[in-house]
């Protein structure tokens, strides 16, 4: 489980007061600069809270080594950026303790067939899901036993809508197993298809957290992100969320 | 810690194959041009067995540890500094190390010929040191450029070299001609005295490069990633940038500064053997050893006259660069 209690840091991020359960598949949402990223890093290890307690199963992180946070933890970080030409299959080596890639990760990411060509001439798309392979194959082991801490930060950016689909079913099956996925990620129905936890974010602050059917509702994400959401029913009686400008 | 540790079959052959080169090459050093200096029964046999140990040994452990220094040294720097153009002779740290020197020899000459011999190495260093150091600062403040070292790098050696040139035009006679060996560069100025120092010194330094592979494989991905692998970057960058700069300082005291071998040697292994610094770090030492090896052949077949080695490692390493870069064009495209 992980909690977290009155978290600073720096001016970006405000008393953050929130927690993820084990086997829980959680959003995080909010307006450009509403802290997002900067959350994700705190969590993650790559910048110190300036104030609050940052716990992974009741042990406070700052009493966590980073060479065992490496072995459960991951982070897809927003940007990269490469200047060496590695090939894609040494990317995954390097950090990976066993080199063969698990199947259910290879059917999500579908990257064999661009295995062996540099990451310098993969397109926008391939290379995040290259980059997201890498950072579930450093802790893969966990993760088969449930204990994973998955953190991505805008993983479907450059991804085409099926490569979406398959990567969020494949989250999903990791979270049936007790992992725990903290997402950052803009489109609202991608995420209320597979999310079950929403934390809204603005200014720094969580402002709204909870289950998506509570959260995810017109009201408070027309607040939020100072534009018009409607909600209607499809043929099929799914629910939409739709975005325009008055 | 994340990442396996073990060498690849193939990857163990090759490092074979280096090795055996490298003891190839320097048997050919070692021997080359000799009768009988071995066993010897004549006089000129006795001569040959002191050209044999009081010039060809020191020559042979020069040209390894200098040459695997700078090759090692640079193949960390290119994965430390993010960029495969690293040199420490492109990004100064070598012309800074070369400064120091020239500066002690002129400003030093009251100092008796014994303590020279010791404190040269100790102004290289420092002068290693500084202009490492300065780099790093100045490429820190270029942040988000990647050629940030290098025209840091550019900076600092212009500035070394536009000094160390003016040190040259006013100095007398004898100074000048000691200026040269810095400044071009030499592997048959060390002698038993200066080698049993920097000698060990730089093969237990060496060693402790080579064994950072793993960690510097995670940091071809920038500091967050690495850190996110579990490493410590910033001790990490420190420890290293410490202990490369008193590598190259080390290197340019017992054979002044030699260009291009660092920047050739990881850059070559890289193009062919892909990136796995646990590969390139100790190939990158022993092809660094046979590449400057076969300098002293090459340079010994020229004739007489000692050629100065960057003269050399330019001459070879140029067109094997070229041809190397476009190999790399190709396999981008």
């Amino acid at each position: 489980m992980l909690s977290i209690e009155n978290l600073s840091f720096a001016k970006r991020l405000d008393s953050i007061n929130v927690c993820a359960h084990p086997g829980q598949f959680i959003q995080i949402l909010g307006p450009n600069g509403a802290g997002k990223s900067s959350l994700l890093r705190v969590i993650a290890g790559l910048d110190n809270a300036d104030a609050g307690r940052l716990c992974i199963n009741q042990r406070d992180t700052a009493h966590i080594s980073m060479t065992e946070m490496a072995t459960f933890r991951c982070f897809q970080e927003q940007q990269q950026s490469h200047v060496f030409a590695l090939t894609v299959r040494e990317s995954l080596t390097f950090f990976a303790r066993d080199i063969t890639m698990p199947t259910m990760l290879e059917n999500a990411l579908e990257i064999a067939p661009f295995m062996s060509r540099s990451l310098l001439t993969l397109s926008g798309g391939e290379s995040r899901r290259v980059q997201i392979a890498r950072a579930l194959l450093q802790i893969w082991p966990a993760i088969e036993q449930g204990q994973g801490l998955i953190l991505l930060d805008e993983p479907s950016q450059g991804l085409d809508f099926r490569h979406q689909h398959l990567l969020l079913s494949c989250l999903v099956e990791l979270v049936k197993i007790g992992n725990i996925v903290l997402m950052s990620e803009h489109d609202l129905n991608v995420c209320t298809q597979y999310a079950d936890g929403v934390w809204l974010m603005r200014s720094g602050e969580v402002e709204y957290h909870g289950p998506v059917e509570e959260v995810m509702t017109p009201d408070i994400l027309s607040d939020i992100f100072d534009c018009q959401v409607r909600r209607f029913n499809d043929l099929a009686g799914n629910s939409i969320l739709q975005t325009y400008l008055v | 810690m994340p990442g396996p540790n073990n060498l690849e079959r193939k990857q163990k052959i090759w490092l074979l194959i280096l090795l055996s080169a490298l003891i190839v090459s320097s048997i050919w050093v070692l021997f080359g041009g000799l009768h009988n200096p071995l066993f010897p029964n004549t006089t000129s046999a006795v001569v040959e067995q002191r050209i044999l140990w009081q010039l060809r040994v020191p020559l042979v452990i020069t040209a390894f540890i200098v040459g695997a220094g700078l090759a090692v040294s640079s193949a960390v720097l290119q994965v430390l500094l993010r960029n495969p153009l690293a040199d420490p002779g492109i990004i100064g740290i070598s012309s800074g190390a070369s400064l120091a020197a020239a500066l002690f020899l002129t400003l030093g000459s009251a100092i008796p010929f014994l303590y020279v011999q010791y404190l040269l190495p100790v102004f290289c260093f420092l002068g290693a040191l500084l202009s490492t150091a300065a780099i790093y600062l100045i490429s820190k403040r270029l942040t988000g450029m990647h050629s940030g070292v290098i025209l840091a790098g550019i900076a600092i050696s212009t500035l070394s070299g536009a000094v160390i040139a003016w040190l040259h035009f006013l100095s007398d006679a004898q100074t000048m001609r000691n200026m040269t060996f810095w400044l071009m560069g030499s592997v048959n100025q060390a002698d038993w005295k200066v080698l049993t120092v920097a000698g060990p010194s730089l093969l237990i330094l060496l060693g402790l490069l080579v064994r950072q592979g793993s960690a510097l494989n995670w940091l071809y991905f920038g500091a967050s990633s690495a850190q996110l692998a579990g490493l410590n970057v910033t001790r990490f960058h420190k420890m290293m940038l410490l202990v490369c700069a008193l590598v190259v300082g080390i290197a340019v005291s017992i054979a002044g500064s030699i260009a291009f071998v660092g920047l050739l040697v990881p850059h070559m292994l890289r193009n062919f053997f892909g990136y796995d610094n646990r590969f390139i770090l100790p190939a990158s030492g022993l092809l660094g050893g046979i590449v400057l090896m076969v300098v002293v052949l090459v340079g010994r077949a020229v004739g007489e006259v000692s050629v100065p080695v960057s003269m050399l490692t330019a001459t070879l390493g140029g067109p094997i660069f070229l041809y190397s870069i476009l190999r790399l064009n190709r396999q981008m495209g």
